[in-house]
């Protein structure tokens, strides 16, 4: 893809204003059209997203979650490819994006398969990362959460995962779910209040 | 017309999963709170007093803190936004300097480099650079050769004669030749294996 853009003083206003909806609505127009200064803020802008969902479906493998995060990497560029043939039916572009990571996560759980662990680069400098003892318990707490989720019904999980972790909008997720978005404030409400009660017990037991 | 029997669901009533069992109506007060915890958490904003004694938040707190840790992000150049800037690029350099400068010294690097000596044009070879012998030496009409047999400094003395050659051949800037030649020993080597056995093939950010 090289070509020039020719909205690029409108795609620096979108650059600074993705997260309102008819602006991400507009930026998603022109990476359609093949603006690749659009591509590339779109990109960047599900990017964060599709990593967190990843990372919070599959969990990490020996301690690191580079399954989840190459998942992620195929997730964007099967949107990439896709871009092309989206079109607009209403629903926002969110959608599109998580019913491919959904897709490509169903297959890495089905084929869960054990990729060789990269090792750690040369250090060049401190190491300013949380000590050894403060990433285990953060391993832990974070794994007992995802322990927590596991055990709502699916969609209170997704609906979870979709608000909270890839942070999308009450609308968003209800579009990607197909609900309304008062329905998922309902359901989140409930899911919440499922993990509370969940939590309680396992802190009393 | 038969008789609903009875515990037999009513079907005026809305349906629900099986899985859960139908819950009242909830508080919009409530609706709302619990939306805004929702919000809170999607933002990675602070957590509030009310937070701390809320089991199901400190839950989610903790798989968000887990996903959103910057490293591990290998393929996926910047990281997660607002995470701190993982320092693995540089260090894949020196790795991959280091690699190059190990390889170089024993020969191997000068096999491969024959890609590029292959390229040097002729008026290389009127300098009167001995041609050395060598098991891995190219075709000798194609070549500059370096003495390969010598020590270091020898080499870099035969280098540094030829490099103006090169630069006079090539026109490169030195910085691009260097990048050319880093991409190169790249190529050529399959897998770098780390100090404990494990592979993974060196990148370049």
């Amino acid at each position: 893809m090289a070509n020039p853009s020719p909205d690029a003083g409108r795609v620096r206003r979108l650059r600074a204003a993705k997260d309102d909806e008819n602006d991400l609505r507009e930026l998603t127009r022109l990476a359609v059209a093949g603006d690749d200064g659009a591509i590339e803020v779109l990109i960047g802008h599900i990017r964060p997203m599709v990593v967190r969902y990843c990372r919070a479906r599959l969990g990490r493998v020996s301690g690191q979650y580079h399954i989840a995060d190459d998942v992620a990497q195929e997730v964007c560029i099967a949107v990439l490819s896709a871009l092309p043939r989206y079109r607009d039916m209403g629903r926002p572009f969110a959608s599109f994006v998580f019913g491919i990571a959904s897709h490509k996560i169903a297959d890495a759980l089905r084929s869960a398969v054990r990729a060789a662990v990269p090792t750690e680069d040369l250090p060049d400098g401190p190491d300013d990362r949380p000590g050894p003892e403060e990433t285990v318990v953060r391993y832990i707490e974070a794994q007992r959460a995802r322990d927590l989720l596991t055990r709502l019904p699916e969609q209170q999980r997704e609906l979870v995962l979709l608000r909270v972790v890839a942070g999308l909008s009450a609308e968003e997720t209800g579009n990607v779910l197909g609900m309304s978005a008062g329905a998922v404030r309902v359901a989140q409400h409930r899911a919440l209040a499922r993990l509370r009660a969940m939590a309680r017990e396992e802190s009393i037991a | 017309m038969t008789g609903r029997s009875p515990g037999a669901p009513d079907p005026a009533e809305p349906s629900h999963s099986g899985d859960a069992p139908a819950e009242p109506p909830t508080d919009p007060d409530l609706l709302r709170r619990t939306d805004a915890i929702i919000e809170a958490l999607a933002a990675r904003s602070a957590a509030t007093e009310a937070d701390e004694g809320d089991p199901a938040v400190q839950a989610l707190r903790a798989l968000l803190d887990d996903v959103d840790e910057p490293g591990g992000l290998r393929l996926i150049p910047g990281g997660v936004p607002g995470a701190p800037k993982s320092r693995r690029g540089r260090r894949t350099i020196v790795a991959l300097g280091i690699v190059g400068a190990v390889l170089a010294t024993t020969g191997v690097a000068a096999a491969g480099s024959g890609i590029i000596e292959q390229r040097r044009p002729a008026p290389a070879v009127a300098q009167g650079t001995p041609a050395g012998p060598g098991p891995s030496a190219p075709p000798a009409e194609t070549v500059v050769e370096r003495p390969r047999a010598k020590p270091r400094p020898a080499k870099r003395a035969a280098r540094k004669t030829s490099r103006p050659n090169r630069r006079k051949a090539s026109r490169k800037p030195p910085r691009d030749a260097i990048t050319e030649l880093r991409r190169r020993l790249e190529n050529l080597l399959p897998t770098y294996r780390g100090p404990h056995g494990r592979g993974h093939r060196p990148r370049l950010p």
